[in-house]
């Protein structure tokens, strides 16, 4: 199990350093001077020597990628073109909001998806399953951000029930909180719930079918138990596999809903700054996105690791 | 002849289930529009009336009018354009650079396999849309620009399973016998390993192409994909969810026919899918 960890993290570092490599790139990719692309043709002279001293062009390109690096590992991640202050800072406020809000969207669409995935795989072909199934794979197709203006339109503009965007902290205001949080989280738990409900689904009936699953039927056990305790636990697994990914699909949905709902997260913050060509913190979020969702996926693996003991003697 | 005989029997299994052909027809009157958009639309999609703006549905705008006064219908009718073209080039480059990357790291092996592995690895790492937005920061975004960034951002998926495929296609007798005639590498790849793999190919292609949608209606919604005043269904959200009051159709029926489109890309994807898979064909 050890080796097995101790593996699986060194292949995740691999990972991180590519894609700090690529991140790294990104300033290089835009077509002409970088200096230019970043704040725009009307710098003036010092200006302009003082970035193109900052981004270090003068220097080869490996030199620069190690000393950006250095930096970033410090947790210094250069200065925010648009907002003119440390992007570390910048970022800081407002990652704790999307992790709040994929955290929780994450927590609630995983056991509502394997609940209902189990009921319609149990009740398979019965109205109960083609409601189901049927409702998962419109919702998988809707888009999100639809789906937010929708229940805004509905609920905050026509009903009056709920404050149409903004965010509070529960602990500033718990009422605001709440009526501000129920909207967004809705929609970003939707499409959780909805794909976790067809991987469920389908790997339920996979074991439902197997020899062990009749034996325990056979020698007199209830449909709960058998259900609950001999088939789940075996169709969960193919269900863990996927979870980093689930949680990857959140931070990236979260910047569909941020954006509905005018909330101030890593998410809206990522598109502003695309917009405006803010690479440094374009190069930040891309860097911390894929760092959260591969920690999930090394916690995922070792998880799948201490469930399905064969994975660890690959 | 043989081949051509299963090819038929494919498309008759494919069009047999009443989904599959439902579907089929739906997709097919999208791409209708798309073709025939200039025949279609009632007004030119760019037109602005603005003594007409933001009115709702009417005889005369059926979808009534944007906040410039253009005709939202006839603007959705152009939008479909711009979908079906983004999701099916943005399919067929992801499928070209990522099938030949999975063929050569499964024939090859050795380091060959894991570098294109662990770069594979560090791009399915970052969630596809989060990639394409940073590339879309960098490359700039147009019909031609998406397609090639949506393309790279979902290449991973053919990458894995045509290095799959390789993998079990190379250990067939075929391929021995052709090594042994003195066949060269590459020809050995596109002649008889690539033609082999051909359905998993295809299942993944009509796959993807309601993904790919649903990513380039997600950019231009959050303005990083088409552009104004080009009329795109993701955009046209965007632009209309200021005056979801006055004029809620505005807003609301692009991201419809989003829906509509990806669901029966998709059905149409399964039926596809089931119609290849000679068990579900009850042949093996």
């Amino acid at each position: 199990m050890k080796t097995y960890v101790a593996k699986r993290t060194g292949q995740m570092v691999l990972i991180l350093i590519l894609i700090s490599i690529f991140t790294f790139l990104l300033v290089s990719f835009i077509p002409g001077d970088p200096v230019y692309a970043m704040l725009g043709e009307e710098v003036s002279q010092e200006e302009y020597e003082r970035v193109y001293h900052e981004l270090k062009l003068d220097q080869p390109v490996i030199m620069r990628y190690f000393s950006w690096l250095g930096d970033a590992l410090q947790g210094d991640l250069g200065e925010s073109t648009q907002f003119h202050m440390s992007t570390a800072d910048v970022l800081g406020e407002r990652i704790p909001i999307t992790l709040f809000f994929s955290l929780s969207a994450f927590a609630i669409s995983i056991p509502l998806g394997i609940l209902f995935g189990v009921i319609s795989a149990v009740y398979r072909g019965r109205p109960a399953d083609t409601i189901v199934t049927l409702i998962a794979n419109i919702t998988a197709c809707l888009p999100q951000f639809w789906i937010g203006l929708l229940v805004m339109y509905v609920f905050a503009m026509r009903l009056g029930w709920l404050p149409s965007y903004g965010f509070t902290w529960f602990s500033d205001d718990l009422v605001m909180g709440i009526k501000q949080t129920i909207m967004p989280l809705f929609c970003l738990a939707l499409g959780g719930i909805a794909s976790t409900t067809r991987q469920t689904r389908s790997s339920m009936l996979e074991v439902i079918r197997q020899d062990y699953v009749r034996t325990a039927r056979s020698k007199g056990l209830s449909q709960k138990k058998v259900i609950f305790l001999h088939a789940l636990k075996n169709a969960l697994i193919p269900v863990i596999t996927i979870l980093g990914m689930r949680l990857g699909s959140m931070l990236a949905g979260s910047m569909f809903v941020e954006s509905v709902f005018n909330i101030p997260g890593m998410g809206s913050l990522f598109v502003k700054a695309i917009q405006s060509r803010d690479i440094p913190v374009v190069q930040a979020c891309v860097l911390v996105t894929a760092l959260v969702s591969c920690v999930i996926n090394l916690l995922t693996d070792i998880l799948y690791a201490v469930v399905d003991p064969r994975v660890r003697y690959e | 002849m043989k081949n051509r005989e299963r090819w038929k029997k494919t498309i008759k299994t494919l069009f047999a289930r009443k989904v599959s052909l439902f579907s089929a027809v739906v997709v097919a009157l999208f791409i209708i529009t798309a073709v025939f958009a200039s025949f279609i639309a009632p007004y030119d999609p760019n037109f602005a009336d603005f003594a007409a703006y933001l009115q709702g549905p009417s005889k005369a705008h059926l979808l009534g009018t944007d906040n410039y006064g253009r005709d939202v219908l006839s603007r959705i009718i152009y939008g479909t354009r711009v979908s079906l073209i983004i999701g099916v080039l943005a399919v067929m480059i992801a499928c070209a650079i990522g099938t030949f990357l999975g063929m050569i790291a499964g024939y090859f092996g050795g380091i060959v396999d894991d570098v294109i592995n662990r770069l594979m690895e560090a791009v399915r790492a970052i969630p596809q849309i989060i990639l394409a937005m940073a590339l879309t920061a960098v490359f700039g975004s147009g019909i031609r620009n998406l397609a090639i960034i949506l393309g790279i951002s979902s290449m991973a998926g053919y990458v894995r399973m045509m290095r799959g495929q390789v993998l079990t296609i190379k250990q067939s007798d075929y391929i021995m016998a052709g090594k042994l005639q003195g066949n060269k590498n590459f020809r050995l790849m596109f002649k008889h390993i690539l033609p082999n793999s051909i359905s998993p190919i295809i299942v993944m292609m009509t796959q993807q192409v309601g993904s790919t949608i649903l990513a380039e209606a997600g950019l231009s919604f959050l303005g990083l994909g088409i552009s104004a005043p080009t009329a795109s269904w993701g955009s046209m959200v965007s632009e209309g969810r200021l005056f979801l009051l006055q004029n809620p159709v505005f807003a609301l029926t692009p991201g419809i026919c989003v829906a509509v489109l990806v669901i029966c890309l998709n059905m149409f994807g399964d039926g596809v899918r089931d119609a290849l898979d000679p068990r579900l064909r009850g042949e093996v």
